[in-house]
């Protein structure tokens, strides 16, 4: 027996294997079994380069972290008249992208919008790792991390404070991150399980097994447990998007409720919730570009799927803009000393480069790239993303240096000039780690678990073929209604023509 | 003309001189005006005898307040030798120790009533030993006489606390928000776990079932 014919007729054997232990679901769909097992069953050439890239930023990261406790807050730019600065700007921004990708998948799931299933693992992914890097830009930022575990202790919690608060509403966040991420993954562990079969028994093939055996526990795939796996991500969908709102508010109120000028905002809340959206729906978009490109899976996530979330990004951008277009209108015409100070620092003083660019870059040119029909398609939203993420993080650093910059003790002792804050190699090292991350966690995670949703797209692809049933015929964004339409080629958003495999394995198993 | 002009400078002085003149009275009653207060005050203070004893009690009403009473009385024969011919103004301080050298920070000022005494209400800012001063003044701002007295205060109220109650968690109202914030708090964390726990505990039912079937 050859190395291919064993092979193949060990597929065959844990594809019957699986059939036999998902009781009775949907029918199978090896094209998307297969793309969503890739990155789990292969690794490509590129992954090991790229890993060691990342990881090599993030110990830089690291390095930088070890200097800042050994030399002090000082060699981070920090001082008496900056006090707040790049490391609550990396704070604020990793933790609102991470909102993105949770409430995207929320709101498709909920508004039972069929064309998300090839997005809502990535999304949901992308949340699951973003939350806690943001998470840990606290450490950093307080300085002595020493000081940490009394956020976790009720003796020394401090209720009148907005970071305990804080500390409250993003850890109950990340659980239920971490659960909307793992109940939908559930049936899928059931389905890697049998797809493992086919490997050779490598200790990456035992961890993963081991993993799926965790995680799946006496998952069996009967109509019940369907039902109950259904209601419960349901419910935790609902519970996710008053959170995420409520989570980005609290962070809010620790600029919110001090009395600094600048700071002391009642539109804030609403306006973190706002911008936390608009540059998570960008990140979910760049990390989809990626996913799509580096794992091949143009014929699942297509042009119409970049189009729809961009549409829903330049909608979050243009709320966001008149957002700030109106506290500063407020804060400006009002003409109170501290308040008309710092508009006036950022609008046309010294923080004026940042802020337009901020307005240019995630205010203007994202809402051109959407509405010019050219540029709507991926590279285009790919680029307008991109702008966005980085913009908003630039949109971070002036709403938080500039009040914390301003002079408040005017007295004969003190000059009355504004404070500066320096960067400098250490907080620059910490946010590019911070940003490595990402993608590193990303990658590894995907090595242990399946990137598309299989069990998903399967029942959603089984709804859309019950017409007789009265259910809603899907659009035509999954692959095999395009592939039956192009006579069994499955063509992606951009034209590009893959062979849709389904058909000879479904048979069979049914 | 030297003449003309001599008469007018003649004039000219003679006016002047009536003008000086009534200007020097009004000075000097002015002068006298003053200097009788002055008097008044010297007396007080140079009849030697001018004294002042300050006295720190609870207040009656805040429980935080402090009541400082300073007594002025004054030995003299002169006027306002007496406490209750004219109020005297006294000025209350208190030592600010978190500052070097503790300084004096006037929290007030009172006038002596008709038995001589000035009163002030207070509330600190701060709890443990506050040390008062109390300076009688005279019209001119001099001190004619001071005393000092300690009080231990075992509460006090922050001085950017707010009056009304607070939505902070010190207050009725922030503690009964913090509480409820905490019990839905509470209430998400059994949610979550408890959706997980359903879903594997159906898995569990499957499962029994499963093994129990030949």
């Amino acid at each position: 027996m050859t190395g291919n014919s064993a092979m193949v007729a060990g597929e065959n054997a844990a594809r019957a294997f699986a059939h036999h232990e998902e009781g009775d679901g949907p029918p199978p769909r090896e094209d998307v079994r297969a793309a969503a097992m890739r990155p789990v069953l292969t690794r490509d050439r590129w992954w090991w380069p790229t890993v060691g890239v990342l990881g090599a930023v993030v110990v830089l990261g690291i390095v930088a972290w070890a200097v800042q406790l050994a030399d002090g807050l000082g060699v981070a730019g920090y001082s008496d008249n900056a006090f707040w600065a790049v490391y609550e700007a990396d704070l604020v921004a990793f933790i609102g992208v991470s909102y993105g990708g949770a409430v995207v998948s929320a709101i498709l799931r909920l508004t039972r919008a069929d064309w998300r299933a090839p997005l809502t693992r990535i999304a949901e992914a992308t949340a699951l790792v973003t939350l806690p890097v943001g998470m840990l830009f606290i450490v950093p930022h307080l300085g002595s991390p020493q000081r940490i575990w009394e956020l976790m202790w009720p003796p020394y919690w401090n209720l009148s404070s907005p970071i305990l608060w804080d500390f409250f509403a993003v850890s109950t966040y990340l659980l239920a991150t971490t659960v909307f991420f793992y109940l939908p993954l559930i049936p899928d562990t059931l389905i890697a399980r049998g797809r493992l079969g086919v490997v050779a028994d490598s200790r990456h093939a035992r961890m993963c097994r081991l993993l799926y055996r965790v995680l799946g526990g006496r998952w069996a795939g009967t109509g019940p447990q369907r039902r109950t796996l259904r209601g419960a991500t349901g419910l935790v969908a609902i519970m996710v998007i008053p959170m995420a709102v409520s989570v980005h508010s609290v962070l809010s109120f620790a600029f919110a409720s001090s009395s600094r000028a600048g700071y002391a905002e009642t539109i804030f809340p609403v306006y973190f919730v706002v911008a936390a959206l608009y540059s998570g729906v960008a990140l979910v978009l760049l990390t989809l570009a990626a996913a799509r490109r580096l794992y091949h899976l143009e014929v699942f996530i297509k042009r119409e799927h970049f189009v729809r979330l961009g549409f829903l990004m330049v909608a979050l951008g243009a709320a966001y803009l008149y957002l700030t277009f109106t506290e500063y209108l407020v804060d400006g015409y009002s003409g109170t000393i501290g308040n008309a100070a710092w508009v006036r620092q950022v609008v046309i003083g010294r923080y004026w480069i940042p802020f337009w660019f901020y307005v240019v870059a995630a205010g203007v040119v994202p809402l051109v790239l959407m509405a010019i029909r050219r540029t709507r398609n991926v590279a285009g939203v790919v680029v307008a993303s991109g702008l966005v993420v980085v913009a908003m993080w630039v949109k971070r650093l002036v709403i938080i240096i500039p009040p914390a910059t301003e002079p408040l003790v005017r007295s004969s002792l003190t000059t009355g000039a504004w404070g500066t804050y320096h960067f400098t190699w250490v907080p620059i090292s910490i946010t590019l780690a911070a940003t490595a991350a990402i993608p590193l966690l990303l990658l590894v995670l995907f090595r242990f678990v399946p990137i598309l949703p299989m069990a998903e797209m399967e029942e959603l692809e089984e709804m859309a073929e019950r017409p007789a049933a009265g259910l809603v015929v899907a659009d035509a964004l999954l692959p095999t209604s395009v592939a039956a339409a192009n006579g069994g080629v499955a063509r992606d958003g951009d034209g590009n023509g893959a062979p849709a495999s389904r058909g000879a394995v479904e048979g069979g198993q049914r | 003309m030297r003449r003309g002009s001599g008469t007018l400078r003649v004039r000219t002085s003679a006016r002047a001189l009536a003008l000086a003149g009534v200007g020097l009275l009004a000075t000097v009653g002015l002068l006298a005006g003053q200097s009788a207060t002055a008097w008044a005050a010297s007396a007080r203070a140079t009849g030697s005898q001018a004294h002042l004893t300050l006295v720190a009690r609870p207040g009656p009403g805040h429980v935080t307040d402090v009541v400082l009473a300073a007594s002025f009385s004054a030995a003299g024969t002169g006027q306002g030798a007496r406490p209750g011919d004219r109020g005297v103004e006294v000025q209350f301080a208190v030592h600010v120790p978190e500052f070097s050298g503790s300084p004096l920070l006037t929290v007030g000022t009172a006038t002596t009533n008709a038995a001589g005494v000035a009163t002030l209400t207070y509330r600190p800012t701060w709890a443990g030993r506050q040390d008062f001063v109390a300076s009688a003044l005279g019209p001119d701002g001099t001190v004619l006489a001071s005393s000092g007295t300690s009080i231990t205060v075992t509460s006090a109220v922050r001085s950017d606390a707010p009056l009304t109650e607070s939505a902070r968690p010190d207050g009725v109202i922030g503690r009964a928000a913090a509480g409820t914030l905490l019990a839905i708090l509470v209430c998400l964390w059994i949610v979550l776990v408890g959706v997980v726990v359903r879903v594997h505990l159906a898995g569990h039912q499957v499962g029994k079932e499963v093994a129990r079937q030949p």
